[in-house]
Order: structure tokens, then C-alpha cells, then sequence
């Protein structure tokens, strides 16, 4: 070989360093694209889903799948209660009241939205669901018409639609081999007792017990007041207790901010120069009770009479000259 | 002219190298396109999810707790210029809850009809006794100022609890493009 002349296995070795340099720049850069592809469908999964259920939550009362098109995951009040997480990290903020499973996965979700009257419309609720969870509701003879009535009836606003994985037993004939069976088929089976329980809690058997406008969800040993049937229901679709917790904290929320929005609409209509001549001190009172205090296990009997009375005194002031009712 | 073969070789690595720097800046040019067409469409979906939000707002605005008629809790389709107003101090006290629910927007209800005097309704012109004669724009949320917005809007009814009278109205919704 000449001086000055490059070796041939130089001009390789050159050639191949270049030629991995590159090809691994292309591939790196095929593998961001299709990550930053699949968080932006995410977030447009996710801001969708956020939208529908605003839609939804036009009617009172109404149900249907929401087809998603694609295998999604999605995490509801995951970490953070009030908000909607996808998998590859996308969270958005939602103000909506969600009851579900945690996680959930699938090309269709499951939801049921109702509107919360305390007496008056606080917000919507949602119960969302899939088809790897199944349910149970469990009663005995003393309030089988009650079970029945309530969540089975065509004739109850609170029948749980047949979409959803519901199903009533009497509690004679729960036993091991049909859980163990159920098991099998599904992620997780959950009992909704509104008699004793007479069979343990376990990780996917989730257990709550409805008593005296109580809930226990006896996984946590956590206890918690019921409002209403709506909250009945809420139960029944969240995960665990702190799933819950959750909606039942932004229920009592929705219900102080409406409460001082009722409270603020009585100040301008008893503005001197609007003339009404009416009397809202009791229906204030009414009001500022639900804005001062918590609804808990010890102050329920309290807490729903003045909801009773808030209907009284508002149906009073209808009926009155010169009256306006606050709803 | 006698070409040294040392100088051969010289000028074969520069053609190399050459060729692999203008490669490299083609592919460049190439990134950058991409990426700006890129931008560009994510730009483009950003707004249409935008506007399929606003529209979605616009459509269940009338029926939230916080506006929608109700008479003895039984609930009708139109917006309780009663609550409208009172909504608008509850605000204040709770901003960042209803900055979460609605966002970068300007929510607003403009009375159509009967109408019979323009400007923005204030509490001056709520006391006086010509309301709602003497006004026709409530500004109900307010957490958009820029010049460039999308504007969309439906009609809807308006009940005015002291007079006890229904009247047109239009509902506002204004968003970023």
C-alpha cells in the first residue's frame, strides 16, 4: 500500500460508526414520536371523556356505554381526589362527582349519571363501571321489597340500569364456591349488604354494608354517613372508602357553594328598591346550617330535618303576597 | 496536473465527509419541516378540543345548579336571572373552584327581547327601578383578556324572579382560539 492511501477497513469502520449514528438517531426518534403519538391521544381520550360527561350531565337521569374506540386505560381521583389520569401521565383536573373503580380499562365504560337534590339540584352524580366487576346486592327477607323497589323497579328512579353488572341474592345463598366462581370470571366482585354480612372481605371481594342511613366498607373499617339513596348508589360503584370519601366531600362542597348562591339570591331580592316585602329568616337559617356544618353519623337526624324544613319554608314563601321562593 | 496519490486519499475522506455534512443537513432541513407541520396540527387539534369544549359548556350551562330555573325544586329549561346575579358574587368567593370547572373563558347572557336599552347590567342598574329595561349584557365569568377569541353563543330564556317574566336571551361563551 501507497503512502497516503486510507486502509479499505478504515473506510468500513468509518462507514459503519456513521451508519449506527444514524440509525439510531432515526429509531430514537421514531420511538419519541410514537410516545408523544400515544400521549396526545391520551389527553384527547381523556378531554373527550371529560366533555361527554358534561353533555350527559344535561339530563337528571340517564345512562349509556361510552364507546372509546381503542383499549384505554384510565385512573379516576387516582392520587388526587378530582381528577382523571391516563396511563401515560396526562391528569385533568374534573369538578365532576365521580363514583367508580379506580382503574378501569376497556373500549367501553358503563355510566349512569343522576342529579343530587338536597333539597334542592346540588350537582350530578356519576357511576361509572366495566364489565371485570360485578355486583351484588344483598338482602333478606326483612328488606327484600325494599332491595327490590328501590334498585329493581321500573317504576324507581334509582333502578340500576341493566348495562351495569347488578344482580340481587338473598344472603342464604351467598357462599365460597359463588364467590370463588365469580372470582374466576372477574377482576373483582363486590357485596352490598343491606343485612348482616356473613362472609369475610378479601383483596378482590370488596364488601360495604348498608345500615340506618350508614355505609361500612368493611375492606378499610371505614364508616361514613349516607345523604341519600344517591349516596346508596355511590357506595356501591366506588372502589373502596377513599373512592367515596371523595364524592361525598365534593357533594358537600357543591351543596355550601349552592346554599350560599341561594343566600346571596334572597339579598337582591330583598334589595330595598326591588319592593319585596318577605321574610327569609328562617329559610336563611336553613341555609347557613348547611354552609356551618358537616353532615356526620352523629348529626344526621339534624341534617335531614333541615332539609325538611327547607322544602316547608320554601313552599311558604310560594304561597305567600309578595314572596318570591328561593327555588 | 500530477495528483499526488497522498492527495487522493486526502480528497477521498473530504468527498466523505462532505457528503455525510450535507446529508446531515438535508435531514435537518427535513426535522425542522416535519416539526413545524407537526406543531401546526397539534396547534390544530388543541383548538378544535377548545371549541368542542365551549360548545359542550354552552349546551349544559342552562342546566346547571348554579343558573338553571327551578319552582319548587321541580327544574325548567332557563336560566334564573336571579341566581345569574347572586352567581356572579359567589364567584368571588369561590374563584378557584369555578376556574377549575370553566377555564380560560368569558361567560356572558345578553338579552335579546324584549329589550329595550343596551350596556352591562351592574348593581347601579339592578337597584334603579327601569331594570331590566335599562341594561342587556351580564357578565357572568370573566378569566379571558385577549383581543383574538372564538365566540359562541345559543338562545336560551331568561326568567326575572321580580317581575315574574320570561324574556329571550342569548348565552355567551368566549374562548381562545
Amino acid at each position: 500500500m501507497k503512502k497516503g492511501d486510507i486502509s479499505p477497513v478504515f473506510t468500513y469502520i468509518f462507514v459503519a460508526i456513521i451508519g449506527a449514528i444514524i440509525i439510531g438517531f432515526f429509531a430514537t426518534f421514531g420511538f419519541q414520536q410514537l410516545s408523544l403519538g400515544n400521549k396526545l391521544n391520551s389527553a384527547e381520550i381523556a378531554k373527550t371523556l371529560d366533555d361527554n360527561l358534561n353533555a350527559f350531565s344535561i339530563s337528571k337521569s340517564s345512562d349509556k356505554d361510552i364507546e372509546f374506540g381503542l383499549d384505554t386505560k384510565l385512573l379516576f381521583n387516582n392520587l388526587v381526589c378530582g381528577t382523571l389520569s391516563t396511563e401515560e401521565g396526562i391528569n385533568l383536573r374534573t369538578s365532576k362527582i365521580i363514583f367508580s373503580q379506580k382503574s378501569f380499562q376497556g373500549n367501553t365504560m358503563k355510566a349512569w349519571t343522576l342529579a343530587f337534590k338536597y333539597p334542592f339540584h346540588v350537582t350530578n352524580f356519576f357511576y361509572l363501571s366495566d364489565d371485570r366487576i360485578f355486583y351484588y346486592i344483598v338482602y333478606d327477607g326483612s328488606n327484600q321489597q325494599y332491595v327490590e323497589e328501590k334498585f329493581f323497579s321500573q317504576n324507581s328512579q334509582y333502578k340500576i340500569p341493566s348495562r351495569f353488572n347488578v344482580k340481587k341474592i338473598r344472603s342464604n345463598d351467598i357462599s365460597n364456591q359463588l364467590i370463588s366462581s365469580l372470582l374466576s370470571k372477574y377482576n373483582s366482585v363486590k357485596l352490598v349488604y343491606f343485612t348482616t354480612p356473613n362472609i369475610n372481605p378479601k383483596d378482590r371481594l370488596k364488601i360495604i354494608e348498608i345500615d340506618n342511613n350508614k355505609v361500612k366498607f368493611h375492606n378499610e373499617n371505614r364508616e361514613e354517613v349516607l345523604l341519600g339513596d344517591e349516596f346508596i348508589l355511590g357506595a356501591v360503584f366506588s372502589e373502596d372508602y377513599n373512592n367515596f370519601k371523595c364524592g361525598f366531600d365534593e357533594a358537600v362542597r357543591r351543596l355550601k357553594i349552592i346554599s350560599s348562591l341561594y343566600i346571596e339570591k334572597k339579598e337582591k331580592l330583598i334589595a330595598p328598591a326591588k319592593g319585596l316585602a318577605c321574610d327569609y329568616g328562617i329559610i336563611t337559617a336553613n341555609l347557613d346550617y348547611f354552609i356551618n356544618n358537616d353532615p356526620t353519623i352523629n348529626n344526621f337526624d339534624p341534617y335531614k330535618n333541615n332539609k325538611n324544613n327547607l322544602i316547608i319554608n320554601n313552599n311558604d314563601l310560594e304561597g305567600a303576597d309578595d314572596c318570591e321562593a328561593l327555588f | 496536473m500530477i495528483v499526488k496519490r497522498s492527495s487522493k486519499a486526502q480528497l477521498g475522506t473530504i468527498e466523505m465527509i462532505m457528503v455525510l455534512v450535507i446529508v446531515i443537513v438535508i435531514v435537518v432541513i427535513g426535522i425542522v419541516f416535519y416539526y413545524n407541520f407537526f406543531l401546526k396540527g397539534i396547534e390544530s387539534k388543541k383548538s378544535e378540543l377548545n371549541l368542542q369544549e365551549a360548545n359542550v359548556l354552552l349546551a349544559s350551562l342552562s342546566s346547571i345548579p348554579e343558573l338553571q330555573c327551578s319552582f319548587r325544586s321541580v327544574t325548567r329549561e332557563c336560566i334564573d336571572m336571579g341566581k345569574a346575579i347572586a352567581f356572579k358574587e359567589v364567584l368571588v368567593n369561590n374563584k378557584a373552584y369555578y376556574i377549575d370547572m370553566f377555564g380560560s373563558k368569558n361567560i356572558k347572557i345578553e338579552l335579546l327581547y324584549p329589550s329595550k336599552q343596551e350596556g352591562e347590567c351592574n348593581d347601579n342598574k339592578y337597584n334603579s327601578n327601569e331594570y331590566p329595561d335599562n341594561c342587556s349584557l351580564w357578565t357572568l365569568y370573566n378569566n379571558l383578556n385577549i383581543q383574538e377569541k372564538a365566540i359562541t353563543s345559543t338562545p336560551v330564556s331568561l326568567y326575572f324572579p321580580i317581575t315574574k317574566e320570561f324574556r329571550v336571551g342569548r348565552l355567551i361563551v368566549e374562548l381562545k382560539i
